[in-house]
């Protein structure tokens, strides 16, 4: 079957190869193999959309796991100083006024004042907690190294 | 941000959540924790100090006063290679009965295209109608808005243009839409086809998010390197939507009772289609007017937002002459792009006597038409000219070519 063949079948189509397929499928099992080719070409572009969707699905996630691992462990091997990130949430939220600090046990309390801290012990060591007016900024560990990581891939 | 919100819902207020919830911002996503059901996903649409009204992705059923509120990551569904070949809600949950989409997340609201990412029209739209190939070329990439009053075959036109089209997928965007027309739309999706449906009865914010939906879908397989056809059944009734989702926000009416931010929605939609380097998005979209499109304000802004628009005549339509489409009061932006000199000429030709067979309609029925041989030729042809403009459609655009260019050589001997 030659091209010229392959493109009289897809131009009797409209010149669209899926239909060229749908009317080549109907035609039966002695259809011409060329508009199945033409048809072919269409599922190549679905296909090569499909693989970079995997690429770009697959990449991403297994980088940030890796990072993840990585950032914990420093993260945890460096305890963290928690009124430098209290400070920080202030300053990312200005606009809200903090009402308290909340922790994930008593030892976590030293070095931090200026506002009241309480103890919550359901959080994890490192969680820390801003309570403002209308609810609660919350700046647990999970969440810095989710953020940390984030940033570092977007980079 | 090196801490994420959280806050708790103080009121509901019809479909719109009120939360006590800090930092919020316009556009931010959410997600409500419900003590009844799963967490309900929503963006934040208006904040005053410490309260944020948030529009939910989905039935707020389940949802109480106190229930905690925490910031969310971006608007994200399963759409692209996904999608194709699939009927999906406004949420992306499957209509078509089969599983759950499954792959790469999207956003749901993708970046415009800037100016200087766009690729001039210059491709032509193979849309299988004869009318609109030859007298109303469409350039790949443009914006197209079909405009009728109820009954002149809208839908059906979107219909025909979305079977004969040339393109390489073909996303259908069903706002408001009669449940039966959707069951038709989603029982004959082929294998470039996506349909996302929200039909009449579903509320204004999912009918806003399915055509936000269908636009993701064209703009993530334009990113692919697809060149798309976006249809957009319709584009009034999702104008209506979006007034009526504003207006519960607390937004006034403007110009003709439609909440004054959605022209700015209106334009946001249309301004995704055009061509990149990557590929295309055309859109096609049905705008029903009343008889009246002088007076319609979303006639008059459409028209100009859009590259071309198509009348549909309900003359026409009454005399059972499909595609109603008048052509003297349609025009296309992009044909003298996308179509060669020849084409523009003969298409000028026969829009010509077009033009002298309607303006000498009634001195030719009452037999005083005179000797104009332009006229004369024209009156020749008239049944030439019917059989180009109207019946069996789907035809390839070399013949219609042939035929256009036949008509006007006869036209102009």
């Amino acid at each position: 079957m030659s091209l010229a063949s392959a493109l009289r079948v897809t131009d009797a189509a409209g010149g669209d190869p899926a239909r060229a397929l749908d009317e080549t499928a109907l035609a039966g099992p002695h259809a011409e193999p060329a508009a199945l080719r033409a048809a072919f070409a269409h599922e190549l572009l679905l296909a090569r959309c499909a693989a970079l969707e995997a690429y770009e699905r697959a990449v991403p996630r297994l980088l940030e796991r890796l990072a993840q691992d990585v950032l914990g462990r420093e993260l945890r091997l460096a305890p963290a100083n928690l009124q430098t990130i209290a400070n920080r949430v202030r300053r990312a939220f200005a606009a809200e006024e903090p009402v308290a600090l909340v922790v994930s046990h008593a030892a976590a309390l030293s070095g931090i004042s200026g506002l009241p801290v309480r103890v919550d012990p359901s959080l994890a060591a490192e969680d820390l907690i801003v309570e403002v007016c209308d609810g609660e900024l919350e700046a647990r560990f999970a969440i810095r190294v989710r953020h940390a990581v984030r940033e570092a891939l977007a980079s | 941000m090196i801490a994420v919100a959280a806050g708790r819902v103080v009121r509901t207020m019809g479909e719109t959540i009120v939360a006590a919830f800090p930092g919020a911002c316009v556009g931010a996503c959410v997600r409500i924790r419900r003590a009844a059901g799963p967490p309900l996903r929503g963006s934040v649409a208006s904040v005053e100090r410490g309260r944020a009204a948030i529009v939910p992705f989905g039935p707020a059923t389940g949802i109480a006063v106190g229930d905690g509120v925490e910031t969310d990551e971006e608007d994200r569904l399963v759409l692209g290679f996904a999608a194709v070949r699939r009927a999906v809600g406004a949420y992306g949950e499957p209509l078509d009965g089969c599983a759950p989409l499954r792959g790469l997340r999207y956003p749901v609201r993708p970046a415009p295209v800037s100016p200087l990412q766009r690729a001039p029209v210059s491709v032509p739209l193979c849309t299988g109608i004869r009318v609109l190939d030859g007298l109303l070329t469409l350039g790949r990439g443009a914006r197209i808005g079909t405009f009728g009053p109820p009954g002149s075959g809208k839908s059906q036109l979107l219909e025909e243009i979305a079977r004969g089209v040339v393109a390489d997928a073909i996303v259908i965007g069903l706002v408001g839409e009669r449940g039966r027309e959707a069951q038709q739309w989603i029982a004959r999706r082929d294998a470039r086809t996506t349909i996302v449906c929200a039909t009449s009865d579903r509320p204004a914010r999912e009918r806003v998010r399915a055509a936000e939906i269908a636009v993701a879908q064209a703009a993530a397989l334009r990113s692919r390197g697809f060149h798309v056809l976006l249809v957009l059944d319709s584009l009034a009734r999702y104008a209506s939507a979006a007034s009526d989702l504003r207006r519960t926000l607390g937004e006034a009416p403007g110009r003709g009772g439609y909440a004054a931010g959605v022209w700015d929605d209106v334009a946001g939609l249309l301004e995704i289609a055009g061509e990149t380097a990557e590929g295309s998005i055309t859109l096609v979209c049905s705008i029903l007017t009343d008889g009246d499109d002088e007076r319609d304000p979303l006639a008059v802004a459409a028209r100009s937002y859009l590259d071309g628009h198509v009348l549909l005549s309900a003359e026409l339509a009454r005399a059972g002459r499909f595609p109603a489409i008048d052509v003297l009061a349609s025009a296309s932006r992009t044909m003298a792009a996308a179509s060669g000199p020849e084409v523009v000429a003969a298409a000028a030709a026969v829009r010509q006597a077009l033009a002298l067979l309607a303006a000498s309609e009634d001195f030719r029925a009452a037999g005083l038409a005179g000797e104009d041989p332009a006229l004369t030729r024209a009156a020749r042809c008239v049944g030439d000219l019917d059989a180009f403009r109207f019946g069996v459609q789907g035809t390839p655009i070399v013949q219609t070519l042939e035929r256009l260019r036949d008509l006007a050589q006869r036209l102009r001997a």
